[in-house]
């Protein structure tokens, strides 16, 4: 299984290992991570799933599609250019290690 | 206009009455706690939300989860989309996992209705007959479908899990498809059915869809854009029944607008007539009850003989009716039915029994999403009848959002696969800052610039 590494509001470090298939948002949700709230449970409706993902780790995700794109513009917190919705990253065995950030705050 | 404001005042009226005169101690001052901490009654978005909220804000008595559903708290809108599509399966639905009712110390009681509820002896009565203590009462009980009488197998409601796996069940071998009420969950039912192959019909007792929950123009939209994907719609319908075969359903019967009469040959019907709000244990607490159990702006429910607020019992979500300065009629109370209501009111309800008042007074703006073939619809405001609508975009690209004006005031934006003008039309609203329909109709026209830096 792939390890992700969430990075909470307050610096904690977590390595969860996540289910190929499922998505960076549902490991956190899964594992009572707080800081993503997933509101619309990933139909890409909320913006309530927002991460930022780390700078070396952007070039191994599929680029946003545009829904995805106009909705980081409407995010709580500051829209960065390593912001994604974590509801649209599906875990894979390539993303194995990628590390994410919570943001301040989703709404 | 005038009517809603003669309404509005009278339903503030009996309220400020009842608070000044009828004092009789069923509400007002909470209750010393006598023991068994918090029971939230209805395992869905509010009575999740409510649970992560109230431990949160510092809660640290004994908390139980009791639903009357197999399952912890997962996400309905798949249910009628991705779920009915086969795209999405039952673990991706969860709201919280596992960890959350471990580590929150949460426990939860599923498979368990609860059937009675004493308020002078603070207990519940769960169908088992076990009686549950409590200091502190939420109920997120939402609402259930609302159903035809007699009606022969295969004519089915979407409301819960268990709907949806019977729904998909009888899919898989269905051809023709009738679903009975053209609102959202309907419609996004004959969507995904459609996507199945299977060839749907539509039947609306009104002249057009989504009368309750739409304007006229967006409703427009999607009717154009269901006929163009092949659905068929039927409005005016009158005199609904249902032909069987042993007891099977073989067909829908109904006669349109013009009276002629139908008969649509079906192995599957979906009914989409709307919900009632889950108030009976309410009823039995004594608290009001008017179509939701009726709260204030900080979620807790009132007394219904004295009309005064019951700190220690709160609800939150689709059961509700509350005040909101966002209701088109103002004055009224209003119930929604949305993921949005039921999260951000039961932040509101959790924080109300961890604190005795939440810090700050319900006052989210209203939204809603439908997602219906490849259209991606964002609702927020409640629009009511708009007096100026304006465009932005193009409706032929089906990417546009429609900007509903009332009194010179934006109040509503409904978004077609167009996500940055919703989140945007969001900020608007909270922010009530002014926009004008010519800037919003100008799509060359910057609307961020509008909002306050
Ligand atoms: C198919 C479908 C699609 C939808 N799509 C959308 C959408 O796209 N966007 C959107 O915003 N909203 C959508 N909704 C609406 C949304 O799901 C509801 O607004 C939301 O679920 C309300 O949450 P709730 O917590 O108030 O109550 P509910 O979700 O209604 O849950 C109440 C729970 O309480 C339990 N309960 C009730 N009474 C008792 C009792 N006496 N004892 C024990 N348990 C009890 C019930 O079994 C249930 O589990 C959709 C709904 C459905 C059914
Ligand atoms: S969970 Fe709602 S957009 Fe990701």
């Amino acid at each position: 299984m792939p390890t992700i590494n969430y990075v909470l509001k307050d610096g904690t470090r977590r390595a969860i290992e996540v289910p190929n298939g499922t998505s960076v948002m549902l490991g956190a949700i899964n594992n009572n991570l707080r800081g993503i709230d997933a509101e619309c449970g990933g139909c890409c409706s909320c913006a309530t799933c927002h991460v930022y993902v780390e700078e070396s780790d952007m070039a191994r995700l599929k680029p946003a599609d545009a829904v995805e794109k106009e909705l980081l513009e409407g995010v709580a917190a500051e829209r960065k250019p390593t912001s994604r919705l974590s509801c649209q990253i599906d875990v894979t065995a390539a993303l194995d290690g990628l590390t994410v950030y919570m943001p301040d705050r989703q709404s | 206009m005038a009517i809603g404001d003669i309404l509005g005042e009278l339903a503030v009226g009996i309220v400020a009455e009842a608070v000044s005169s009828a004092f009789d101690g069923g509400g007002g001052e909470k209750k010393p706690d006598i023991g068994d901490g918090l029971i939230i009654v209805g395992g869905s978005y509010a009575g999740a939300q409510i649970a992560a909220t109230a431990r949160d804000a510092g809660y640290t008595g004994r908390i139980r989860l009791v639903t009357a559903e197999a399952h912890p708290p997962y996400h309905r809108p798949p249910l009628s989309k991705a779920y009915l599509l086969g795209k999405a399966e039952r673990d991706s639905l969860t709201i919280r996992g596992p960890a959350f009712y471990e580590q929150e110390k949460v426990e939860l009681l599923l498979s368990t209705p609860i059937v009675a509820a004493d308020r002078t002896n603070r207990t519940l009565t769960t169908s088992g007959g076990d009686t549950l203590k409590w200091d502190r009462l939420a109920l997120a009980t939402g609402a259930r479908a609302r159903t035809l009488p007699g009606t022969p197998d295969n004519v089915l409601t979407l409301r819960d899990l268990a709907d949806a796996d019977r729904l998909r069940d009888v899919a898989s071998s269905a051809a023709n498809v009738v679903v009975i009420g053209g609102g959202y969950i309907g419609l996004e039912a004959a969507a995904s059915l459609s996507q199945l192959g299977k060839r749907v019909t539509v039947v609306e007792m009104q002249d057009r869809l989504l009368a309750r929950a739409a304007t006229p123009a967006l409703a427009q939209f999607v009717a154009d854009a269901h006929r163009a994907r092949g659905v068929e719609l039927l409005f005016g319908a009158r005199d609904v029944g249902f032909d069987h075969d042993h007891g099977v359903l073989t067909g829908v019967r109904a006669s349109d607008a013009a009276g002629r009469a139908h008969t649509l040959p079906a192995d599957l019907a979906v009914v989409g007539i709307g919900v009632s709000p889950n108030t009976e244990l309410a009823a039995m607490l004594g608290l009001a009850v008017d179509d939701g159990i009726r709260v204030d702006e900080f979620a807790c429910c009132i007394d219904a003989a004295s009309g005064v607020a019951v700190p220690e019992i709160v609800a939150a979500g689709d059961c509700t009716r509350h005040p909101s300065r966002w209701n088109p009629v103002q004055g009224m109370e209003l119930r929604l039915e949305s993921v949005q209501n039921a999260t951000d009111q039961a932040k509101i309800a959790g924080a109300t029994l961890a604190e005795g008042q939440a810090p700050k007074p319900y006052d989210a703006v209203p939204w809603f999403w439908s997602d219906q073939f490849d259209l991606k619809l964002q609702m927020v405001g409640l629009t009511g009848v708009p007096d100026v609508t304006v465009t932005r975009g193009d409706m032929a690209s089906n990417r546009f959002s429609l900007f509903h004006f009332r009194g010179g005031a934006l109040v509503g934006v409904d978004s077609v696969n167009k996500p940055a003008d919703h989140m945007l039309a969001r900020r608007l609203l909270a922010t009530q800052t002014p926009v004008t329909p010519e800037q919003a109709a100008d799509a060359a026209f910057d609307l961020r610039s509008t909002l306050p830096t």
